[in-house]
């Protein structure tokens, strides 16, 4: 109840700085003569998950249940001419308490322009701060942005529930080539305490790793524009660093791991899209190294404006020494209210198992919410 | 002799092409419009690409990473505003161009200079569905509109390039000439019907509506963005037989149906066309998309009015 309040109040006080900070109050009454002069204030957005889940095994997460998922705060907008910064602070749960966490926060150096230093080196980029770590493509994502009610097994097991999450640097070039290729290297520094479920958990789920400490992150993402409709987009990437266990013994990991994504307009609205990961995952633990192996496979046919329908094949080898393989199909079917809203039904079903979940998910979005290219 | 001379002479004409070539200006648009309107100026000298095409809705353009790859070798790109085309800035921001970066030189936002209408006032949100903060961003369907648009891409390209000053200029008088010429064609066409009451699928249509005197009823989105539910149909109806709606205007890329409903169970006709260029592929510069426009509009006004019907 202490933390509850706690973290409480201090998301509430985060809010109410921000309000403050604003030269018109929103909340006036709309018959107010409105200021037309320019404001000089960053992008504010309200995000939010709610998920309710049903399913046949009672270890489900919040089974039965309608949870708020979480709800984050956002803050963008330029620094100087070419640098920006995104700030989400986000409200999650965990276990059965909602916890406030900065969920990323960094400043992006969108070219290296020091003109006092003599500096420009235009196509390289530098993020420094905190944030999902550019690895694949979902990764990288809120949970509002997805097109899942559920992650894919995959990266919850090798990455941790809450996605890879680190505070470090990174440089990012695009490469003199004449389609688009851009390469990413950074170090960063993963804080076991995100990649664990809480600790009354952690003994019963043995799935999830998560990786902690310093890890040196690759991604060379490159995309071709087969014709003026498709897209096919490949993506190399590697991750060297530390499992969760580090501290209890020696627990070296290293990912590496490919994505591709092909993308057909087909209409003004209608599109195609399969996206895939695939992880390759070597783990060195005192016993020996352990290589493990895990991957989705996504398609999506958007219909119209307003609805779209998915197939999610998901599958993982977990890493710990009592590997288990978990396999899921997925239906999903997701209504699209706004750009920012959604309602989405997934339904899982394992392929090992009898188990099944039913998923209902509404997302939602208030404010101009931008993300970079993903 | 001759030969030489010859051979002197096509050497220094390829060079002047191919110099000209080099120092074509290489710009990027939002839209297929503006990019009509850029080629209308800069012919050329210019070599241009639209990141999107009239057939699509330019609300939910998806940005990919191969629009980067355009974007890092513009001279200069052009935007629509109005946040219609607010999914370039991640493109713009990737791409790490400095010329086209906002508010440098070769970014250029063509609202400038518009005479908005639809400004909301007060409070904005999604209660009123999609709603452009800064009003309603489909201007480039006003003919008179396109000159202002024309004027300024015509500043910015002398500003880049002063060597093609007159040249730019020329291309403006032209089309500034051509375009009058145009409006008063289209007016004519559209004159016999001023005041009649029409009904759009989306709220796109105001510009287009007020400089030739249509009046736009009602939409069949019942907000912007909100799909037809069938109590608001039943609205819609009444208001077609109230003031005997003859015309239901839309987009190529909306759904048909709830148009269709209406078609059925009301004596009117139903105009699909494009409201961009390219939105069909006769329509291929900004002349023939009005042209398109005017002539189905007025065609059907024609086969459902006769010319001395006096509006309501």
């Amino acid at each position: 109840m202490k933390s509850i309040s706690k973290s409480l109040i201090l998301f509430i006080l985060s809010f109410g700085l921000v309000f403050l900070a604003c030269e018109n109050n929103i909340f006036a009454k709309t018959n107010t003569i409105v200021n037309t002069s320019a404001l000089e204030l960053p992008d504010i957005s309200v995000v939010g998950n709610i998920v309710g889940a049903y399913g046949s095994n009672d270890s489900l997460k919040n089974n039965k249940k309608v949870v708020v998922e979480g709800v984050g705060l956002s803050l963008q907008g330029y620094l100087y001419p070419t640098i920006r910064t995104d700030i989400i602070m986000a409200l999650h749960k965990h276990g059965t308490s909602y916890q406030a966490d900065l969920e990323e926060a960094y400043v992006s150096f969108l070219e290296l322009y020091l003109p006092g230093a003599g500096i420009h080196i235009p196509d390289l980029s530098i993020k420094l701060g905190k944030k999902l770590l550019d690895i694949g493509k979902i990764n990288v994502q809120h949970s509002h942005h997805w097109n899942y009610a559920a992650r894919p097994a995959v990266l919850n097991s090798f990455f941790g529930d809450h996605g890879l999450n680190g505070e470090g640097m990174s440089f990012s070039y695009l490469l003199p080539t004449s389609f688009f290729c851009q390469l990413d290297v950074g170090l960063w520094y993963i804080d076991s305490a995100h990649t664990h479920d809480d600790e009354a958990t952690h003994s019963e789920n043995t799935s999830v790793l998560g990786m902690a400490h310093y890890n040196y992150l690759n991604r060379l993402w490159s995309s071709f524009e087969l014709s003026s409709d498709q897209e096919l987009e490949i993506g190399l990437n590697s991750i060297t660093g530390y499992g969760t266990h580090y501290q209890e013994h020696t627990d070296k990991v290293t990912v590496t791991g490919l994505d591709l994504t092909y993308r057909q307009i087909l209409s003004s609205y209608q599109r195609l899209l399969f996206q895939n990961e695939v992880y390759s995952l070597k783990r060195e633990v005192p016993v020996g190294i352990l290589n493990r192996l895990g991957f989705y496979s996504f398609l999506n046919y958007r219909m119209n404006r307003y609805w779209d329908y998915g197939l999610l094949y998901d599958y993982v080898e977990t890493p710990f020494l009592d590997m288990q393989t978990q396999s899921y199909l997925s239906a999903i079917v997701t209504h699209s209210l706004t750009k920012m809203t959604k309602a989405r039904l997934q339904y899982k079903k394992s392929l090992r198992e009898s188990d099944y979940a039913i998923y209902l998910q509404l997302t939602f979005g208030i404010g101009p919410h931008s993300h970079p290219l993903e | 002799m001759k030969s030489k001379i010859i051979l002197l002479f096509l050497i220094s004409f390829f060079m002047t092409v191919s110099t000209f070539a080099e120092k074509r200006l290489k710009i990027v648009t939002t839209t297929s419009d503006l990019a009509s309107l850029a080629q209308e100026i800069g012919k050329d000298r210019v070599n241009i690409v639209s990141l999107s095409y009239g057939n699509r809705d330019p609300h939910f353009i998806e940005p990919r990473p191969s629009m980067v790859m355009k974007l890092k070798k513009a001279d200069l790109v052009l935007l629509v505003g109005m946040d219609l085309d607010i999914w370039i800035e991640s493109l713009i921001d990737t791409a790490r161009n400095n010329k086209i970066k906002i508010g440098n030189r070769g970014y250029l936002d063509v609202s400038k200079g518009i005479k908005k209408l639809e400004v909301p006032q007060g409070k904005v949100d999604a209660s009123m569905g999609h709603v452009h903060p800064q009003g309603n961003p489909h201007y480039w369907l006003d003919p008179e509109n396109t000159k202002i648009i024309a004027n300024s891409i015509t500043q910015k390209l002398i500003e880049l390039a002063p060597e093609s000053t007159s040249y730019f200029k020329t291309n403006l008088n032209n089309f500034s000439d051509k375009i009058d010429k145009k409006i008063k064609t289209w007016q004519t066409a559209l004159s016999p019907y001023k005041g009649n009451k029409i009904i759009t699928y989306h709220r796109s249509w105001s510009y287009f509506a007020n400089r030739f005197g249509l009046d736009v009823a009602c939409e069949i989105e019942p907000k912007p963005g909100i799909p037809p539910y069938p109590g608001h149909l039943k609205n819609v109806l009444e208001k077609i037989k109230q003031h005997k709606i003859k015309v239901i205007l839309m987009e190529v890329f909306y759904n048909l149906k709830p148009a269709q409903f209406l078609a059925e169970k009301a004596n009117i006709q139903v105009v699909v066309i494009p409201n961009s260029v390219r939105g069909i592929p006769s329509a291929n510069d900004y002349f023939s998309l009005m042209d398109i426009i005017v002539n189905n509009l007025a065609k059907a006004f024609h086969d459902l009015i006769p010319t001395d019907f006096v509006a309501d």
